[in-house]
């Protein structure tokens, strides 16, 4: 235990004397006066409601990615949005409540869309028209999409072409709608009209997750880590190590946990003051957002190794940094064909798909990793409705089980031929 | 049977047994190495640069695996970690991660050694006070100087207080003054108990502090024995006088010694037997010559680590038996 405490004060202090760690905490300082600048309105919603109903449309997707087309109203219906009174007859204990009387101007062109959106789309033409149930049932499923939570439609008339409107939400900041952005102190006002305010903070906290976990953070935490073995065979150095009362397997083991250690501590302290700062700004709080440290120290915990054996058979620590860096671009590479260009499209049937199974059940899953801890951010941070809707934006991913185990099995393999060529050197 | 498991091999500080070690490439760093060194001993062990004493040393602590043979530290076999608990190492032209200072260096190292908490900090605290460093311990050990970087190699060499301690040319780098210390240092562990294996070129050095010595030729061990075995010229005398001592004297002389040779202040006489110095001295007093001086003659350290090597330089002093093969 002692041994291992020395190693990881030692990683510590290696950490703290690399420059490319001073330029990661510099930019992580950086990111997080700028979470700083951010200000939030979050919607009004007599706003959002008007502005949803005005909006009556259907974004049908096509393929994987998210390419789609948006279905909308030909004619603009008529949207009343008011303030509820008492004669509206709601219940009791509604949040945020926003009321509107609503004209459909033409029946055919709505009775279109909302098809598309219950996924009833036919023939122009020859379908039948809706019913004012159906019609209302297709406004309340809208609505809900765009993050109200409690929708009560009912039919002023019996064709439901005009209908009164209510919806409220507990939770504003997953409201769809209009408001507004700020950046950079006040300085610079962003409208914003498709996301929700607890979208964009997670979108915020995604992209510093991003920087931090994806090419630009492993650079730099490669490079502060990967020539730790390299520095530690020079000639004279692991004479001072490989004469203390403690094994080689050991060692090395030890010297793994210490890196990993100091990076999870590395990441865990930039994550944190930015989910600080993020919320003293949101006044949305996200400890979650503190816990991404995990899945992208699991990311470096998982390609160091690959530092580890080239730094053990070449001795060079850019060597070992290099290796590791295209190993991580590699991975991200393999999952991008399987997944998105290759595997459904191009090659399908082909000797490439199978190549590329077998390519993508070899590599870390840094990529699936790295959606599985939004995931794990989105489930944390938004209602199940948002959370719903915050998922399709992601990219599939593999589940947990399959994506950690295959990474772990990956690093295990790599630590292990690293321990088996460390063990039997002369040095 | 492991020829290191005997009675003497674990009775012993080091027990090194027909070690061989060929490198890749063919390279006989080792050829059948056998020492054994008791506690308590300060053994000094010469060569020229490749004869083997470093492979022989990275043996010992397990950085290199012997081709055959075996060896053990304190009655431990060497492949074993545990026979490094009581070790301390100052390798040569070692290197210190320069992100460290001295103070966090032999946290670090002492850690590594087993060593926490109040006993480490205490330890740190003396080592460096002893060699010097207390005033530099929080400075980072990138500014400091090759003689500052060999004191606190030794510092984190003693720092555990090992019973047993390898060092490879220790006083590298180091002024007068820090050498005269380091010899204190060393002869205060002795004085303690410690065993000390020394690596030196500084033949001088080793004369003055080691017990015995051991002189390694081409990875073969030629000679083995304590500095006045090695040293010792025979029954070899240098008589000095106060007056020139007459030529006739000197013929009388022969009678009694194998060989006698005047100098500049007097004569130097080999005899058959020590004992007959006697005789020499009652017949120069018999004659009337003063005598002022009566020194055994010896080789130096330097005479005998030459005169070992098979193919000696020029200059190797005679009479000292070249070696024939490896010495027990």
């Amino acid at each position: 235990m002692i041994a291992f405490l020395a190693l990881l004060g030692d990683a510590w202090r290696r950490a703290r004397d690399r420059r490319s760690v001073v330029v990661l905490r510099f930019v992580a300082l950086l990111v997080a006066v700028f979470c700083a600048s951010l200000e939030f309105t979050n919607p009004d919603p007599r706003e959002s409601l008007k502005s949803h109903l005005e909006n009556f449309c259907q974004r049908i997707r096509h393929g994987p990615a998210s390419f789609g087309i948006i279905l909308k109203l030909r004619r603009m219906p008529r949207v009343d949005a008011r303030a509820p009174a008492a004669e509206d007859d709601l219940p009791l204990g509604l949040d945020h409540v926003a009321v509107a009387d609503f004209e459909i101007a033409d029946l055919d062109d709505f009775d279109h869309v909302a098809r598309a959106l219950s996924g009833r789309s036919g023939p122009w033409r020859d379908a039948a028209p809706l019913t004012a149930r159906q019609r209302m049932d297709a406004i309340s499923g809208f609505l809900r999409e765009r993050g109200w939570e409690t929708v009560i439609t009912r039919a002023r008339d019996d064709s439901g072409a005009s209908l009164f409107v209510a919806a409220s939400t507990d939770h504003l900041a997953e409201l769809e709608g209009k408001w507004h952005f700020k950046l950079f102190f006040g300085a610079a006002d962003v409208p914003i009209d498709s996301m929700t305010p607890a979208e964009v903070v997670i979108d915020v906290q995604r992209t510093v997750a991003r920087l931090l976990a994806g090419v630009f953070g492993m650079l730099v935490l490669l490079m502060a880590f990967g020539s730790t073995l390299p520095d530690l065979m020079q000639k004279g150095s692991l004479d001072l190590l490989l004469a203390r009362p403690i094994g080689r397997a050991r060692l090395l083991l030890f010297t793994y946990a210490g890196a990993v250690l100091t990076v999870l501590l590395v990441t865990a302290v930039i994550y944190g003051v930015c989910a600080v700062t993020l919320g003293l700004r949101s006044g949305h709080f996200s400890w979650a957002f503190v816990a991404s440290a995990l899945p992208t120290t699991a990311v470096f915990a998982a390609v160091f190794p690959v530092a580890m054996l080239v730094g053990v058979v070449t001795r060079h620590g850019n060597f070992a940094a290099v290796a590791a860096l295209a190993c991580y671009g590699a991975a991200d590479v393999v999952a991008a064909l399987r997944t998105q260009i290759v595997g459904p499209t191009l090659v399908n049937g082909s000797m490439w798909k199978p190549a590329l199974e077998i390519l993508w059940w070899i590599t870390p899953k840094t990529g699936e990793i790295a959606t599985l801890g939004a995931l794990s951010l989105g489930r944390s941070e938004l209602s199940a409705a948002g959370f719903e809707r915050f998922r399709q934006q992601l990219p599939a991913a593999a589940d947990a089980a399959t994506a950690y185990g295959t990474t772990a099995l990956f690093a295990a393999f790599f630590l292990g031929a690293t321990i088996l060529l460390f063990r039997r050197r002369d040095f | 049977m492991d020829p290191v498991t005997d009675a003497a091999g674990a009775a012993s500080a080091i027990a090194v047994a027909d070690v061989h070690k060929t490198f890749r490439g063919g390279v006989h760093a080792l050829r059948g190495v056998t020492l054994d060194v008791p506690p308590g001993e300060i053994f000094g062990l010469l060569g020229r640069n490749g004869a083997g004493k470093t492979t022989l040393v990275k043996i010992l602590l397990d950085l290199v695996r012997p081709t055959r043979g075996a060896t053990r530290l304190l009655g431990v076999p060497s492949r074993l970690p545990k026979s490094r608990r009581d070790v301390g190492y100052l390798p040569e032209d070692h290197r210190f991660p320069d992100y460290h200072t001295a103070e966090s260096a032999l946290r670090f190292y002492g850690g590594l050694s087993g060593l926490g908490g109040a006993r480490l900090r205490e330890r740190a605290g003396e080592v460096l006070g002893r060699f010097g460093l207390a005033e530099a311990r929080r400075r980072k050990i990138r500014g400091f100087s090759k003689g500052m970087k060999q004191r606190l190699g030794l510092a984190q060499a003693f720092l555990a207080e090992p019973r047993l301690l390898f060092l490879d040319e220790p006083t590298d780098g180091v002024d007068p003054v820090g050498r005269a210390q380091i010899r204190g240092q060393l002869e205060e562990l002795k004085r303690r108990g410690h065993t000390i294996f020394l690596n030196s070129h500084l033949l001088s050095e080793v004369e003055q502090l080691c017990d015995r010595v051991a002189i390694l030729d081409q990875g073969t061990l030629v000679r083995c024995g304590t500095i006045a075995e090695l040293t010792s010229a025979g029954a070899r005398f240098a008589v000095a006088a106060a007056d020139p001592i007459p030529a006739a004297v000197v013929a009388e002389l022969g009678a009694l010694a194998a060989s006698v040779q005047a100098t500049a202040d007097g004569v130097e006489v080999e005899l058959n037997d020590e004992a007959g110095i006697d005789a020499v001295v009652d017949l120069l007093r018999a004659r009337g010559v003063r005598l002022r001086e009566l020194t055994r003659r010896r080789h130096s350290l330097e005479q005998v680590f030459l005169s070992s090597l098979r193919d000696a330089p020029p200059g190797a002093p005679p009479g000292i038996t070249p070696p024939k093969g490896p010495a027990p």
